[in-house]
């Protein structure tokens, strides 16, 4: 029976119309990434095309910004120091994420739902509720402006990502699984070291990259708590913003949108790397 | 080994083995490092905040005699009589001296203006010695010592609990009589700035909802390949930090920015006529609105796709116009997904302070803003703190709301 209501030709005018629509939404999605890009190699300190720039004219392209970058001391301190304290929070938020998403999928009592639901708040909580808190702990304690208190606190963040990551890779776990191990004879923890853990591992890695991201991005915590020993990217990025703001912001954003496109792609694959050996396991 | 029965009623030797042995103290010891260090690192300084933001023990401190000795005064007995204007004349030089002084003045600060000044005046007055008895000294500073009011202040600042902080959060003070008036006159700064902070955060889930859901719509309606590619390019912004989008933004948007650059270029606009489209609550709306929107989507998509296809082409096959069945079918079932996205997106903008801070300008600022500016700048930590918590008392009661809905409807990530 075809539709009365509306013409062949009518639906496809609609339909144009309605991806027209949506083209131009993901154009804003994606528009303040895509101007910095080619604005960071402006030759001139300017935060807009210049005539040179839109004729295509080479001369009007440079990397110097990024020479600039690599060479400035307070830059590579800054890398230097993302990176020590992302790695060390991810270190530990991974830890207690998994051990305690582990945990939750042993629970069986009613409580669950309320711990799981409760460890999930930090979250939630405005950071910069917790940034005062911090403060006011860390300043009675003595963990100010010290790179510990930093990744303490980050960890803090990030330990719940890794705990939903981890969660959401143990329920794709299918059951028949450890119970056909089971029902071979294998012992309970040699099911657990041999089919559970291997098949959550994609979780725990995918955790852990979302936790260093956290920690890496983070800013209102730095700010707060932070001193001369902590100044990382994003605080770096903070003052180029706010006070000096010179194409070299521009040049740091552009390589972090880089390294953001090429962890999504790295957690595609692997995603699709797990859904294949789960496939192969199960048979 | 105990005994079982098969179906047909045959007795049968089983062999019983829990999954991974014994529940309650592995499951324990696997939650307690995660909970603890929460405990630390998250619900200690949620604890320390909110006592700060109503308990201040060293002003007390300061002046423990007079605070013994005005524990049994009441303004109803007019100003304190001799003996305890002595005692607190002999303090308030002391506390000159180790410099606590500041402490009281600052919680009388709350209710009279000026008072660090009075009170600094005064010691000083005492300091220098005299033959004269408290009250004409106390006199001969400033009259205000002769009024009840005043000495019902000090009394209040002298006690460790304080509502003081929260009346000033939301712009009401104690009068020295004790009753309750707008402070400032009636400027009602924080409400107003609370009060912006709900209502733009939700605009902003709405204008997100608008957006998020025709493009969430169309991932479910391409192939799988086109979807994933949609779906990497709503990630892409998501997974780039808000410091870095909003630094494109401001590129974008500024009065020297690309878009303005080109709008007078193309001859839209004259150049004296440049959109002013950021450092207002403008800015903070667009550039809110694109860091919070692929966290409208995921929840959306996953609602999305638990709606079998089938459904509105049954609709359409008994004569539906196809919009029509879209919005009376399909819509309604994704609401857990519509619920989860507003809610999510809204918890986390009244708490935002990065991007109100760059590009909000005078107007766009959030309370965030203002708890930061408490912090820092006027170093008001106890209002910083009371601040801090009606955000986090606000936010709290939304999560709970929200994890009490989701629990019902199912995951909450998808």
């Amino acid at each position: 029976m075809s539709n009365q209501n509306i013409s062949p030709i009518g639906m496809k005018i609609g339909w144009r119309i309605y991806v027209a629509v949506c083209v131009l939404i993901f154009v804003f999605l994606l528009l303040p990434l895509l101007v910095i890009i080619p604005l960071s190699f402006n030759a001139v300190p300017y935060f807009s095309f210049t005539p040179g720039m839109l004729n295509l004219d080479p001369a009007a392209y440079s990397t110097k910004w990024y020479r600039e970058v690599f060479a400035s001391y307070e830059w590579a301190a800054a890398f230097r120091n993302s990176v020590v304290i992302g790695l060390a929070s991810t270190a530990i938020a991974t830890v207690l994420g998994t051990l305690a998403a582990l945990g939750l999928e042993r629970a069986r009592f009613g409580g669950r739902e309320l711990i799981s639901a409760a460890l999930l708040l930090p979250i939630f909580a405005p950071t910069i509720v917790l940034a005062t808190g911090l403060y006011f702990l860390y300043a009675k304690i003595g963990l100010l402006e010290n790179r510990l208190g930093v990744i303490l606190a980050h960890a803090a963040i990030a330990a719940p990502f890794v705990l939903i990551s981890v969660r959401v890779a143990l329920a794709g776990i299918d059951p028949r699984l450890s119970k056909a191990a089971q029902s071979l004879g294998a012992g309970p923890v040699y099911t657990f070291m041999t089919i559970t853990l291997p098949l959550a591992v994609p979780g725990v890695v995918g955790g852990a990259i979302l936790a260093f991201i956290t920690s890496f991005d983070e800013l209102i915590i730095v700010l707060f708590v932070g001193g001369v020993d902590t100044v990382t990217v994003p605080r770096q990025m903070w003052t180029g913003v706010r006070e000096d703001l010179s194409p070299r912001v521009l040049a740091v954003a552009t390589m972090l949108t880089v390294v953001a496109i090429l962890t999504i792609i790295l957690t595609q694959l692997l995603r699709r790397f797990a859904e294949r050996r789960t496939r192969s396991v199960a048979g | 080994m105990s005994t079982g029965m098969t179906a047909e009623g045959i007795a049968i030797p089983v062999q019983r083995r829990k999954l991974f042995g014994r529940q309650g103290a592995g499951t324990a010891l696997l939650l307690l490092p995660m909970v603890g260090f929460l405990v630390i690192f998250f619900l200690t300084p949620l604890g320390m905040m909110i006592s700060r933001s109503a308990y201040d023990p060293t002003s007390g401190e300061a002046l423990p005699e007079t605070r013994m000795a005005l524990k049994n005064w009441n303004p109803e007995q007019g100003v304190p009589g001799e003996p305890i204007l002595a005692v607190f004349s002999r303090e308030l030089v002391r506390s000159l001296g180790d410099r606590s002084i500041g402490r009281v003045g600052s919680r009388m600060n709350d209710r009279i203006s000026g008072a660090p000044q009075l009170l600094r005046r005064t010691a000083v007055a005492f300091q220098k010695g005299t033959e004269l008895p408290p009250s004409k000294v106390l006199a001969s500073v400033s009259p205000d010592w002769g009024e009840v009011g005043t000495w019902s202040v000090l009394k209040d600042s002298l006690i460790s609990l304080t509502p003081d902080k929260y009346l000033a959060a939301v712009d009401v003070v104690r009068a020295p009589t004790g009753e309750l008036t707008a402070a400032e006159g009636g400027a009602f700064i924080n409400l107003r700035i609370l009060w912006r902070t709900m209502w733009v955060s939700a605009v902003i889930c709405v204008s997100c909802l608008i957006l998020a859901y025709p493009i969430t719509y169309l991932m479910t309606q391409v192939s799988p390949r086109v979807a994933s590619v949609c779906m990497i390019a709503v990630l892409i912004p998501y997974w780039t930090s808000a410091l870095v989008r909003t630094t494109g933004w401001i590129v974008l948007l500024q009065r020297e920015g690309v878009l303005n650059k080109a709008l007078v270029a193309l001859g839209i606009i004259r150049d004296d006529q440049r959109l002013a489209l950021i450092f207002n609550m403008t800015g903070t709306l667009i550039v809110m609105v694109h860091v919070l929107l692929p966290i409208m989507v995921l929840p959306l998509y996953s609602s999305m796709l638990a709606v079998p296809k089938s459904y509105q082409r049954a609709a359409i096959s008994l004569g539906a116009h196809p919009f029509y069945a879209f919005w009376s079918v399909f819509v309604p079932l994704t609401r857990p997904g519509i619920a989860a996205g507003i809610t999510l997106v809204f918890m986390l903008s009244v708490g935002f302070y990065v991007t109100p801070a760059l590009v909000g300008g005078a107007q766009g600022t959030f309370i965030g803003n203002v708890i930061a500016f408490h912090m820092d700048t006027s170093l008001n930590w106890g209002l910083a703190a009371a601040m801090s918590t009606i955000l986090f008392v606000l936010v709290l009661l939304i999560y709970i709301f929200y994890s009490k809905k989701i629990a019902q409807g199912g995951k909450m990530f998808g």
